[in-house]
């Protein structure tokens, strides 16, 4: 794991050191990371085709410009998904929407990763689906339900995630606890 | 699986898209060093804060030290309102803001973010409290105090020394810069407020005259006898603990 980790590093120093001499080579971060990023903004709430294609022209447009700021003692994924993260909730604000969070295949799998961390799932008597889920993370407030997202669809670890949402990692921590028992108050309030 | 099917034919087009898009508008990357001087500028302002911190710190020290204890007798204040007429605000708001820039300032830096805000805030308090307490070691804070209250307007209104509470001449408290000498039983004096005022020394309790120089800062005990006139009961040098 830790040599995948060390490969893809070295690969992303390369692939930037590779962009910032010809802008052509941008190319190969784009592919990628775009189909990573296109499921992280999906997840993150924004649901038509149309503006996933914007908002990724927009990121990688300004990963392109910034590029010089990337420093290589950070994790390439986590400062692209940054951006990505911070255009996004950009995209939101502009538009005055509320994120329409994940789909119902998703929901069943967020809902089966949490479901491995906590127990609370096992103390509901009814059966949850998705949809209820999906509705209860509406619920939560944004921080809450940007480190639930992160660690538990993209798997990031708390480091990778104090990275992208420039939070300390101990506020990682609270923020993924107190998002879960949000969350099972949400289902509850839903369910009964 | 459609939609990801989707999304991939997307980023062929993308990837062409934007590089096209790079080309045709000539986009560049920023230099590197527009993000090195961004990150320069935020440490210093983090360290003209903690600098400036540790000025105010040492000002509150010397306004702590500078206040006096045999005035206070005399002005016949209750201690409460004592307490809160010496609480150097202005100090302290200032310090408070400057906590908050250098906060601000080293959050915002590259890996800032890292740290909590309490973490950061005790760090700046404590690098504060330890550059003040140097710097009043040099006595720096009495020097920028001295400066700001000949050099700002109305700074003086704004923070209570001792100079305040030796300008009571109607409860028998006088200070200032003696400005001529004009016989063994009087001189005249320029009160911190811009007076002038004739000393009486023939109430004198004590044989105290040696002090009496032009150009001396002292302190007077007395009383007022009109608008210009001060009898003086006992003479004390500025700098002196009575």
């Amino acid at each position: 794991m830790q040599n995948k980790d060390e490969e893809i590093r070295k690969r992303d120093i390369e692939l930037v050191a590779r962009a910032l001499k010809d802008a052509n080579k941008f190319g190969d971060i784009v592919q990628y990371y775009e189909a990573p990023l296109g499921r992280y903004i999906r997840r993150l709430g924004c649901r038509e085709n149309e503006d996933i294609n914007d908002l990724l022209q927009n990121i990688f447009i300004k990963v392109y410009i910034n590029l010089n700021d990337y420093d290589s003692s950070l994790k390439f994924s986590s400062w692209i998904y940054r951006v990505a993260h911070n255009e996004t909730v950009s995209f939101f604000r502009k538009r005055n929407i509320r994120p329409s969070l994940i789909t119902t295949e998703e929901g069943l799998n967020l809902l089966e990763s949490i479901a491995d961390t906590t127990d609370f799932l096992n103390t509901l008597n009814e059966k949850i689906n998705a949809d209820i889920l999906s509705k209860a993370l509406l619920k939560i407030e944004g921080k809450y339900r940007d480190v639930l997202v992160l660690h538990f669809f993209e798997e990031k670890d708390y480091g990778e995630i104090s990275d992208i949402l420039k939070i300390p990692i101990g506020t990682v921590g609270t923020f993924i606890n107190r998002g879960k028992k949000r969350l099972r108050d949400a289902v509850f309030i839903k369910n009964t | 699986m459609q939609c990801l099917s989707k999304i991939h034919n997307m980023e062929n087009k993308l990837s062409e898209k934007i590089i096209g898009e790079i080309n045709e508008h000539h986009i560049k990357p920023k230099p590197r060093w527009q993000f090195l001087l961004k990150r320069w500028v935020l440490w210093l302002f983090a360290l003209l804060s903690v600098v400036l911190g540790g000025i105010a710190i040492s000002i509150i020290i010397s306004l702590f030290f500078d206040h006096d204890a045999t005035a206070q007798v005399y002005l016949k204040q209750s201690m409460v309102r004592d307490i809160l007429l010496t609480i150097p605000y202005f100090w302290l708001i200032t310090l408070a803001i400057l906590i908050g820039i250098c906060k601000y300032a080293v959050a915002h830096t590259k890996f800032g973010y890292r740290y909590a805000t309490i973490k950061i805030v005790g760090a700046v308090i404590v690098l504060s409290v330890l550059l003040g307490l140097v710097f009043n070691a040099f006595d720096v804070g009495q020097q920028v105090q001295d400066s700001l209250i000949e050099n700002i307007p109305y700074y003086d209104s704004i923070v209570y020394t001792s100079k305040d509470q030796w300008s009571h001449p109607e409860k028998g408290l006088l200070g200032g810069t003696i400005t001529k000498v004009i016989s063994p039983q009087e001189f005249t004096l320029l009160d911190f407020h811009k007076k002038y005022w004739n000393i009486d020394m023939s109430t004198l309790d004590s044989d105290n005259t040696s002090i009496i120089k032009t150009g001396a800062i002292i302190k007077v005990i007395g009383m007022e006898k009109d608008s210009n006139t001060f009898n003086a009961q006992q003479i004390f040098p500025w700098d002196s603990n009575n």
